[in-house]
């Protein structure tokens, strides 16, 4: 550990160097996040056991949310499409994998996520499961979200809905609002790559 | 009233297919009730909800209460808010009847006010120009071109 630690900060310094060589303003680490996160096994929209882990070596984008809402939900999805599409572009695609963790495994089957994610051609993973394992995870990350009483228009969710950034060991880095600006966090993504 | 509102939305369809009433794209008015920016967030072909934004202003001289929509591709809508609770979590909540006075105008936009269409029969794709009759409890209809797009004009 400490040989690598040693490592890590000559390796820190020289990537200060580099940045400062190249004019541009010196990068801050982005924090590793202790509080949050961890491993989960889901099942992806193709009915397969998804394991967080297996995706080392690469940053995920991660977020919940729930196809029947319209408002915030599609738009964050369409945000982070974009920022996968930024990526793509500059040839980081095989190294940056989005995931749509639903709340509404009830509506949002696997055969359903398989319709509904691939619009946004951005290569999403939807990720379903059991109500109790869902919640699981959530809680993992710290999201809260509660079942609205079913009424004329079904159900909703009340849910917190900050999107996460993992890096290459599945450890939270950053977390922003739904709203979160697009160059942001495609350069945060590329810093961890 | 159901037949009123049916007629009218005949009426603006038959003026709007004759290029009368294209005023300019998102953009309508009765003599007295203006929407403008009026837009739908494109969502997949599979989506069961969709939401729609627009700005409403009372230019009459008296006070309206808009109190839902509908739209012919949907068999369900309804006003709703997106409310940001004190621990940062958002709820959709239904919204009742919006009072808006003589010179008052009303915001529905993204993570706030949007008209909830739900049920949808077809879900019209970006680019495309679709009529939504907003409605009100003591004033017609009022229907505009509600554009599909993916971000806020
Ligand atoms: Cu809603």
């Amino acid at each position: 550990m400490p040989f690598y630690r040693v490592l890590a900060g000559r390796l820190g310094l020289l990537t200060l160097f580099l940045a400062l060589a190249a004019c541009a303003e010196p990068r801050q680490e982005l924090p590793v996040n202790t509080r949050l996160g961890g491993d989960f096994t889901l099942t992806d929209h193709r009915g397969e056991a998804f394991r967080l882990a297996d995706q080392e070596g690469r940053v995920v984008l991660m977020f919940f949310g729930y196809t029947h809402c319209p408002d915030i939900c599609p738009a964050t999805l369409a945000r982070v499409s974009q920022v996968y599409r930024n990526l793509r572009e500059a040839g980081d695609a095989g190294r940056v994998q989005p995931l749509f963790i639903t709340f509404d495994p009830a509506r949002d089957t696997p055969a359903h996520l398989a319709e509904y994610l691939p619009w946004f051609k951005a290569d999403v993973i939807g990720l379903t499961g059991s109500e109790a394992d869902i919640r699981a995870v959530a809680e993992q990350y710290g999201v809260v979200f509660l079942k609205s009483d079913p009424q004329d228009g079904g159900y909703d969710f009340t849910h917190s809905d900050y999107v996460y950034l993992l890096d290459q060991q599945g450890r939270v880095r950053k977390l922003y609002p739904s709203d979160f600006n697009i160059d942001e966090v495609t350069d945060d993504v590329q810093s961890l790559l | 009233m159901m037949y009123k509102a049916f007629f009218n939305r005949a009426l603006a369809r038959a003026l709007a297919g004759a290029g009368l009433l294209a005023l300019a794209a998102g953009a309508s008015a009765a003599d007295d009730l203006v929407v403008e920016n009026a837009w739908l967030r494109a969502v997949p072909p599979v989506s069961p909800t969709m939401a729609g934004y627009f700005e409403l202003r009372n230019k009459g001289d008296r006070s309206v209460k808009l109190e839902g929509a509908e739209a012919e591709f949907a068999g369900m809508a309804m006003l709703h808010g997106t409310e940001t609770t004190g621990d940062g979590q958002r709820r959709m909540v239904h919204l009742g009847t919006i009072r808006l006075d003589p010179g008052d105008r009303v915001s529905f936009k993204p993570g706030g006010k949007h008209l909830m269409l739900m049920k949808l029969s077809d879900v019209p794709r970006a680019g495309e120009t679709v009529a939504v009759c907003l409605t009100f409890t003591n004033h017609d209809d009022v229907c505009a071109d509600f554009q599909v797009r993916h971000n806020s004009p």
